[in-house]
């Protein structure tokens, strides 16, 4: 009998137990329908962005009374991760928020929107969704990722809160009290290097220790100049006609992958091992003959002198404090740390700054040009033929971060297509989420910008952007990918670069040229596709095409066919199957 | 002293092993405990063991086994099985042999890595004394209320992480802001970059233990000399043994066994640690401070954008646990506590 009581008291313990586990695996389900979310943003983000996602979730589920919008935050630097688990193990969300490298690497577990995008939106008059869009259908990127087998392209992404003719930037915020009293015009800021230079200068005799408060991040510092430099200098390594209009922004990234990875050095027995085809033959990295590295980092090492003393070591907090205090005359802000920046002056700044509205002045991250080259020659910075040279490949004027088209935005898994009356609430809640009348107060809630034709760029954020030239900003600037995309023999661009830029040159590198090419290194070859893929992916792209007889798609599938064309040749004749060194043509 | 227990016969548990393997087995468990000593025999009760009352027990046991099989074990042996393999950015993997390893030892940073990991080490080592020195200090109040007091002040700060206490520092030493970077400049008229001088980053991060007092491990210590007979302290005193010879020939001999138990933490700690150079970590102290348990979290998790080489931080992490092994084992043999 007592031995029947302790046998029921186990099986009663462990009954509990696993209705316990079970009570918790269902307990996210219900009658609702839902729709799960993720982004990188979250409620204590020095950013709005949470709050605006909270705000379209909210409306919505007001709309749907049967529909359950989770969002979900995770951080930045654990996204991959949990793409990588997500989809791999079939449980990643069904709307994703997603970079643009990232949908290159996850573009076969996306779905493609184009259909979508050419239909009518639910929550608009315009014949076509993507028509709602600033710019329509030429502000979308045709998908041109170079790390599937399928190679697909199409529209891939939902931009929720960018605009592709602004883009949100640092910019330099400076004492309006402090520069005054160094005898410059607060109102007549810098545009270009040399006229920043100039302020610079003027301000070193009251703040000798310098005059820009940074903290640690070495990469942000260097990419204000280096990117600068080589505007479009890939595409004169190959035949111009991958450099016309329609094809260039699709196929500008295939020709960064071949330069910066023209080199077999060193990967042949991975290739080997994991039976793929491997180039021709070695050759020294496409980037050791780059014109404009000498005045690049010249550039450089004169831009981070004008930070102030110790900022290797300082953080965030500190280098703000450097400036509220009134310590340093110079910062960087955005326009999410701008109104913090502003009651921090208040608090601290005491009779360091001017008073209210008038205490700070902002102006962008200036542009290289030719007055300035010249300027460097004069200082003794560079030589005459290292101004000459870089010359050609200089920004000029403002570049733009956007390239005229959208960069980023939301995603849906391939999954939730399996589920009809799912895949119908994702595209509804995308609707829903770019409609006028409510991206009119997204923006205002996320301080952000808005995609959507008409909707008004919040105050806050619209002198967070540098002035759009008459002829349009310049894009394709790509000095700085030379060193972002290798390594070096530290391990880390970064410190190579800064130890000499501030001179400890260990390794006794020559010239600039000398450091970059020891950086650049063909570490992201494993991105680019076995050459059949390309070949399968322009077949593909054919039978397409033919088979299309709407008018509206086959000016697309024409496109797409063009573009997965010219990216199969570029990767045979510029890479697989090229003998020598890669040099610019004439 | 080896132990010997004649006629006794071998561990019954291990009768099914083969024989060669249950031979290699208690080799290993003799010399490891240093002695020749063979337990008695001890029949297993099957009924016992699949009992009803072990069954409730197994019930009780079976989350933390799961989540030990789970968190602890599939992670390590996974990570030993990828040691040989090339892991994609997509979590494939695909069996490159050695290659890892030969990365790994080709790598110059390796070595600087290991350099400045002995520095670690060795002063790791020397600064387990101030603690033992406080804890014996301690020992020797005859008032046991102000022992108490003592010991519960040591160990208040336990209840601040030990991250905290880090970035504590960090600020203290901060170029800008930082109290012991001004009384520096007032004392030797410069200012120096504690955080940022890649000559003094060692020290600097030497120097944040201060007092160099661990209260885990005086409470570790505290509690050997507690068990120690009150007969030992009364012979000493009546050969009027002072207080230096009383640390070195009592004292520090009869807490060997703690000591034993703290230096194997510190060994392995010393080997892969990374945490706190993660926190003091910026371009300028790169060669300064790399460990090769940096060295490790870095190719896995890159500050640049440059793809992970999750392969090179599995091989160099199994190396790493392979030498702390090795060394706790050699401590285990070496350092031998008085009885």
């Amino acid at each position: 009998m007592k031995k029947l009581r302790r046998i029921l008291t186990t099986v009663l313990a462990s009954a509990f137990a696993l209705s316990m586990f079970a009570v918790g695996a269902c307990s996210g389900s219900g009658s609702k329908k839902e729709l799960v979310v993720m982004t990188w943003h979250g409620p204590y983000d020095s950013t709005q962005y949470y709050q605006g996602y909270k705000y379209l979730e909210e409306e919505y589920e007001k709309l749907h009374k049967d529909v359950d919008v989770v969002l979900r935050s995770e951080p930045d630097a654990q996204y991959t991760q949990i793409l990588d688990t997500g989809f791999s193990g079939g449980t990643a969300p069904d709307i994703i928020l997603m970079k643009s490298a990232q949908r290159s690497t996850y573009l076969s577990d996306l779905l493609d929107l184009t259909p979508y995008f050419l239909e009518k939106s639910a929550y608009s008059d315009s014949d076509r969704w993507i028509d709602d869009f600033i710019g329509g259908m030429s502000s979308f990127k045709l998908e041109n990722s170079g790390s599937e087998a399928e190679a697909k392209l199409g529209y891939m992404f939902v931009p929720f809160d960018s605009n592709p003719n602004f883009a949100e930037e640092m910019m330099f915020v400076f004492n309006k009290k402090q520069v005054a009293a160094a005898g410059l015009d607060p109102e007549d800021t810098p545009e270009t290097y040399e006229e920043f230079f100039v302020w610079m200068e003027t301000l070193s005799e009251d703040f000798p220790n310098g005059r820009i408060a940074g903290n640690t991040d070495v990469g942000t510092k260097l990419s204000h100049i280096t990117f600068e430099f080589g505007n479009h200098y890939y595409d004169s390594f190959f035949d111009a006609k991958y450099s016309e209009a329609d094809v260039s922004d699709a196929l500008f990234w295939d020709k960064a992958y071949i330069v910066l990875t023209y080199s077999q050095n060193g990967f042949e027995e991975e290739l080997d091992a994991k039976g793929l085809q491997v180039p021709v033959s070695g050759a020294p990295m496409a980037t050791d003959s780059t014109p404009y590295n000498d005045a690049m980092m010249e550039f450089a090492r004169q831009y981070l002198a004008q930070y102030r003393e110790g900022w290797i070591s300082t953080n965030d907090t500190d280098a703000a404090l450097l400036f509220t205090r009134g310590d340093v005359p110079v910062y960087t802000a955005t326009a999410n740390t701008y109104d913090t920046l502003l009651s921090d002056i208040e608090a601290q700044g005491g009779d360091k700054f001017n008073a209210g509205e008038d205490a700070v002045g902002l102006f962008p991250v200036p542009y290289m040009d030719a007055d300035t080259l010249d300027y460097a020659v004069e200082k003794g910075w560079i030589t005459q033929a290292q101004a000459d040279s870089a010359e050609p490949w200089i920004a000029g004027k403002y570049s733009s971060v956007t390239g005229g088209q959208f960069d980023f935005g939301f995603t849906i898994n391939k999954k939730v297509a399996e589920n009809e009356e799912k895949l119908d609430l994702a595209i509804d809640f995308m609707q829903f989420a770019t409609s006028k009348s409510v991206q009119e107060e997204y923006v205002i809630k996320a301080n952000s910008i808005s995609p959507i034709d008409g909707v008004r760029i919040p105050e806050s954020v619209s002198k967070f952007s540098s002035p759009e030239p008459e002829d349009g900003y310049v894009t394709q600037m790509i000095g700085g990918y030379s060193l972002e995309w290798g390594q070096g023999p530290d391990d880390n661009w970064t410190v190579t670069v800064y130890n000499y830029l501030c001179g400890d040159n260990k390794y006794g590198y020559k010239n600039a040229t000398e450091l970059i090419t020891a950086i650049t290194d063909p570490l992201w070859y494993g991105d680019i596709l076995q050459l059949s893929a390309y070949k399968d992916a322009m077949d593909t792209k054919q039978a397409e095409y033919d088979a299309t007889t709407d008018e509206a798609m086959k000016e697309i599938k024409a496109l797409e066919l063009k573009i997965a064309t010219y990216r199969y040749e570029l990767y045979k004749n510029y890479y697989y199957e090229k003998t020598g060194p890669l040099t610019p043509l004439a | 002293m080896k132990k010997k227990a004649e006629g006794v016969k071998l561990h019954n548990s291990g009768r099914n092993l083969p024989a060669a393997l249950k031979k290699i087995g208690l080799k290993i468990r003799n010399y490891v405990l240093d002695t020749e000593e063979v337990l008695p025999g001890q029949k297993i009760r099957w009924k016992r063991v699949f009992g009803l009352s072990a069954l409730v027990a197994f019930l009780f046991a079976l989350p933390a086994i799961v989540t030990n099989i789970i968190f602890d074990w599939i992670p390590m042996f996974d990570g030993i099985i990828k040691a040989f393999c090339y892991v994609d950015s997509r979590g494939n993997s695909y069996f490159v042999g050695l290659q890892n390893f030969k990365n790994v030892f080709s790598d110059p940073i390796l070595y600087k890595s290991i350099g400045n990991m002995l520095f670690f080490f060795v002063f790791n080592l020397l600064l387990m004394f101030p603690t033992i020195i406080c804890t014996v200090v301690m020992f020797r109040m005859k008032s046991a209320k102000v022992q108490y007091v003592y010991r519960v002040l040591l160990c208040l700060p336990m209840v601040v992480p030990s991250l905290v206490f880090t970035l504590l520092w960090i600020f203290v030493f901060g170029y800008n802001f930082g109290v012991l970077t001004d009384l520096a400049e007032r004392l030797f008229g410069h200012r120096y970059n504690f955080l940022g001088d890649p000559k003094l980053i060692k020290w600097t991060i030497l120097f944040t233990g201060i007092p160099w007092v661990t209260s885990n491990n005086v409470l570790i210590y505290i509690g050997g000399l507690n068990g120690i007979s009150e007969s030992v302290w009364d012979a000493a005193k009546m050969d009027g043994v002072g207080p230096i010879r009383k640390f070195f020939s009592l004292e520090l001999p009869l807490i060997v066994g703690q000591f034993k138990l703290v230096l194997i933490g510190v060994l392995g700690a010393s080997i892969t640690s990374y945490s706190t150079q993660l926190l003091y970590y910026n371009a300028a102290v790169h060669d300064s401070i790399m460990t090769p348990g940096l060295l490790m979290y870095y190719k896995a998790f890159p500050l640049t954008t440059v793809p992970s080489d999750y392969g090179y931080s599995y091989a160099l992490g199994l190396i790493l646990f392979v030498v702390s092994l090795f060394l706790s084992l050699l401590t285990l043999k070496f350092v031998k506590s008085s009885d």
